[in-house]
């Protein structure tokens, strides 16, 4: 009989728990995107961060898809040269670079450089009191870092990932060109004729979502940060799997939204 | 005649089941300086951040010039703490910001001060808290923790607050620093006029910066008077804090 009560209350309590992280956290998101918009706006911050996640994570996210456009080059070919459809490489290629793995693998690599670097610094600020120490000093923790990191996020992600598909095309193109002796003519044309703007447009809107999740997660795992430097350093992981997990769910509703029947 | 500037009444604040603030009443009166004494995990602590609005209590008001912080809208609360300052037990420097920018924070973003008068402000208080103003370019992380101590304390009266809260200000310091930055205390606050909440465990600095010291134990002040009284007091729950006896009856918590 005991036994069952436990249960009940164990159910209980996670369900309370689970109920209390949701509601936190969606307090947590309205303030922080209230203040996006409330002035004061402080530009020096935004501008700093803009540069943190935009530009500081160009040889990362340049890399990551760089080497996915060449392998994605190669595997397409192998597997299209089983029906002589070689041609159609350009175009596969193009596709899941601009419509799905810039944007994902690119945010996913941001989740680990920035969103993680975000929960550190924000949470070692919380456990050396600087967040109080900023509240006193009459200034809105939430303006003051949390809004320049989500606008940098929502505004730097999308340019990233516009480079990305830049550089994990050229990767396709060179493989292809090089190594597997595709025409380049046909090979640039096939990818132009056929790439729409929506395929480019939507990797974009992923981006931004995406830019959004990364610096959400950072800020608020490394604000409700406990503890020394344990806490923090579980605010960072935290933030890199929430981050990860939530980019790779947000993908699949997105990709539902613009290109589901 | 008294003039109570911050006045709490029946605060209660609890965390999960643990009670840590029990009916707490504390007056701080214009220009007098009080500090809390009591040991570790007693509400210092809690007490300091419950007035400043870091944290909601349960039940009772909080007065702060005469206005009731828990009924204040957010704007409301931040023309509060602009005449208020707080040096923090870890000093709380921001680390991205060098010293002259430290200290200036509050005046440029809280009282929006141009950033060359600010910078000025800011050289004169370091001076006023002893230190060259050839380290205002330096980072918090590249002074000692005496300096950064004094920086912090510079930064609480950059904009000559009407009160200024001390958490544990002596604490990991030695001796002769702990005592400068008491007379430092000592000489700042009587010099604008502030009136002062402190709270310390260090009896030594607390005889030094106190008009008036009172005693928290168990969520409650159980003792106040004069800096002056402390020795003399028959309380049973003072004698043993300040002379740091195991026996008593204060119990000691060692699990």
């Amino acid at each position: 009989m005991l036994d069952i009560f436990r249960i009940f209350s164990l159910i209980g309590q996670f369900t309370i728990s689970l109920f209390t992280v949701i509601g936190r956290l969606g307090i947590f998101t309205y303030s922080s995107v209230l203040k996006i918009f409330l002035p004061p706006i402080y530009i020096k911050n935004i501008l700093q961060q803009m540069f943190n996640v935009g530009y500081l994570s160009l040889p990362v996210v340049g890399l990551t898809t760089l080497f996915t456009g060449m392998a994605l080059a190669l595997q397409i070919y192998e597997g299209a040269s089983r029906f002589n459809a070689e041609s159609t490489v350009a175009f596969v290629v193009a596709i899941g670079m601009v419509r799905e793995l810039s944007p994902v693998l690119g945010g996913l690599m941001v989740a680990g450089r920035v969103g993680a670097a975000m929960a550190a610094e924000i949470g070692t600020m919380r456990v050396t009191e600087q967040i109080d120490a900023l509240y006193t000093l009459s200034t809105d923790p939430f303006k003051y870092l949390m809004a320049p990191r989500l606008i940098a996020g929502i505004t730097m992600l999308p340019l990233l990932v516009l480079i990305g598909d830049i550089i994990g095309i050229s990767g396709g193109f060179f493989i292809s060109t090089s190594l597997l002796d595709l025409n380049q003519t046909t090979y640039i044309k096939n990818t132009i004729d056929f790439l729409q703007s929506i395929d480019v447009i939507s990797g974009l809107v992923k981006a931004a979502f995406f830019g959004f999740i990364v610096t959400l997660m950072g800020c608020y795992n490394g604000f409700y940060s406990k503890g020394g430097a344990q806490g923090v350093g579980s605010a960072a992981t935290n933030a890199v799997v929430s981050g990860s997990i939530l980019i790779l769910s947000a993908n699949l509703i997105i990709t539902r939204i613009f290109f589901g029947a | 005649m008294t003039n109570p500037i911050i006045k709490l009444s029946n605060i209660t604040k609890t965390f999960g089941d643990k009670t840590i603030l029990n009916n707490l009443d504390l007056q701080v009166n214009k220009g007098e300086s009080l500090v809390i004494i009591g040991g570790s995990g007693t509400g210092k602590s809690v007490t300091l951040k419950c007035i400043l609005g870091l944290l909601k209590i349960d039940s009772g008001s909080i007065n702060i010039f005469d206005r009731d912080i828990e009924k204040s809208s957010i704007n409301e609360k931040q023309e509060i703490l602009k005449k208020i300052g707080m040096l923090f037990q870890g000093s709380a420097l921001f680390d991205s910001l060098n010293v002259w920018q430290n200290i200036s924070f509050g005046l440029i973003k809280g009282k929006r001060i141009k950033q060359s008068l600010a910078k000025e402000i800011a050289i004169e208080k370091l001076t006023q808290v002893g230190l060259k103003k050839d380290i205002a370019n330096l980072y918090p992380s590249e002074l000692s923790g005496g300096m950064q101590k004094r920086v912090a304390l510079a930064r609480a009266i950059a904009t000559d607050p009407e009160i200024i809260f001390f958490d544990e200000p002596t604490t990991g310091l030695d001796p002769i620093m702990a005592n400068v930055i008491n007379d430092l205390i000592n000489n700042i606050v009587r010099k604008i006029g502030a009136t002062a909440l402190s709270i310390t465990h260090d009896i030594e600095s607390a005889k030094k910066i106190a008009d008036k010291i009172s005693m928290l134990h168990e969520g409650k002040i159980i003792w106040t008077g004069l800096s002056s009284e402390l020795e003399k007091t028959n309380n049973k729950h003072v004698k043993q804090f300040i002379h740091g006896k195991t026996e008593g009856p204060i119990e000691i918590n060692l699990t």
